[in-house]
């Protein structure tokens, strides 16, 4: 049996040897009083090859569904809830949004009209990019809101119906256009790029979920009676008419939702931060078409 | 001549054994009076000043986690509660509720310091052929 006794018959290299081992343990177990917080390595990626990651992962996790099929959210992966809301579609409740939108969009705004800046209004496969001149993502609805100031006429309430109304119907003249968000390339917009890769990892809230906690870790899981979506087509289909607002509602209007449904303050429509994360999000989804205004519930 | 191993070792191995717990009890004794000497001062002053404190205490943390971009939904409702419980004259409430505003966003403060490098656990691994990518600037 090993006893103090026995050490003490122990000759002098090895009681130096049973020391170092001795201050080693001690050393090891006060280290984590002493050491500093160890950082990672920078783990950076380009937006091609994140795109190419993330196409990857759903492909693994959904075999059998290509990627393109996400255009439809949760219902390329729901085939009940699919039928369900392909029956939805035949009358579809955000029709009245799109009439709206398009007398709207022919309403003359000051000394101009929308058409003068977005033509017939099949744009929305143009937003969002990266406005080197301003430094920041430029989304439809600020491009709208440009439009209107352009003619000296007072922005739109980012939470108002009016804004809402018109993206809608440019997103219904946009339809099957195809996302192609330029890969960006200078460091402002790669700066934003990463901002909205970071926003969409970063666990928030009280619940500590990132966006990609469910979109991509749990991606097809169900949250209560609903199957989690893939982020990639996330941005295809808005504005929505989501049956429980009773309206149609924009991107960052569910960005919002998201964020307090895990117990985190959301941001302002249109902030920066939602602006970067749109333009994240429309970059991996390059490729996939527009189908919106859609139905959701 | 073969008590200096002996002895030599005896120490270092109780010294192993006995460094950590004293350093776990000090520190404990040490946050114990802090609380009491706390306490003590806390009992000299008006329910009023008490809750004024804490809730002051509490926007502070909170403005920081807003700051950040990681603002809890609770801990701004829990500001509020406490900031009408003072405005009412209900300083048991206020001190309490300010104290769980402060508690939550301290958590949160937490969790914005954990996201600055954890985020890169959450997003899919780029292929490996893509990882030779060029530098990318990140946002701070």
């Amino acid at each position: 049996m090993f006893t103090l006794s026995a050490l003490s018959n122990l000759s002098r290299p090895v009681s130096i040897i049973g020391g170092i081992i001795v201050f080693s343990y001690v050393a090891i177990i006060s280290a984590p009083v002493f050491a500093e917080p160890t950082t990672p390595g920078p783990i950076v990626a380009s937006p091609s090859a994140d795109r190419q990651a993330i196409r990857a992962h759903y492909e693994r996790r959904f075999p059998g569904i290509p990627v393109e099929a996400h255009k439809d959210g949760a219902y390329a992966i729901d085939k009940k809830a699919g039928e369900q809301w392909l029956e939805l579609e035949d009358f579809p409740p955000y029709e009245i949004a799109v009439d709206e939108g398009e007398d709207l969009f022919n309403t003359p705004i000051g000394d101009g009209t929308y058409s003068d800046c977005f033509g017939d209004g099949a744009v929305k496969g143009q937003y969002p990019y990266f406005d080197e001149d301003r430094s920041e993502v430029v989304t439809l609805e600020l491009a709208i809101n440009d439009c209107r100031s352009k003619f000296g006429q007072p922005t739109l309430d980012y939470k108002g119906a009016e804004i809402v109304r018109l993206s809608a119907y440019i997103a219904f003249v946009s339809r099957d256009q195809i996302i192609n968000v330029a890969e960006p390339s200078s460091q402002a917009a790669l700066l934003a790029y990463n901002d909205g890769k970071r926003f969409y990892s970063s666990r928030r809230g009280q619940l500590n979920f990132a966006c990609s906690s469910c979109h991509v870790q749990l991606a097809g899981n169900r949250l209560r009676a609903e199957k989690l979506s893939a982020s990639v087509g996330h941005v295809t289909h808005f504005p929505v008419y989501r049956l429980k607002w009773q309206d149609v509602g924009s991107l960052h209007r569910r960005f919002a939702r998201c964020n307090q449904q895990v117990g985190a303050e959301p941001f302002a429509r249109q902030s920066p931060e939602y602006r970067n994360l749109e333009y994240f999000l429309t970059y991996i989804s390059n490729g996939l078409p527009l189908n919106g205004p859609a139905i959701r519930k | 001549m073969n008590i200096l191993p002996k002895l030599s070792i005896a120490l270092i191995l109780m010294s192993s054994l006995l460094l950590p717990a004293c350093s776990e009890q000090g520190a404990d004794r040490s946050s114990e009076v802090d609380k009491r000497s706390d306490t003590d001062k806390n009992s000299n002053k008006e329910p009023a000043t008490l809750a004024e404190n804490a809730l002051a205490q509490a926007w502070d943390n909170y403005n920081a986690s807003e700051q950040a971009g990681f603002a809890w939904v609770n801990a701004k409702v829990a500001l509020n509660t406490a900031t009408w419980a003072l405005s009412e004259g209900d300083f048991e409430t206020a001190i309490a509720e300010a104290n769980q505003a402060n508690s939550l966003a301290e958590s949160s403060l937490a969790q914005a310091a954990a996201a600055q490098n954890d985020w890169r656990k959450h997003f899919p691994k780029a292929p490996a052929k893509a990882s030779s990518a060029p530098n990318v600037p990140e946002a701070n």
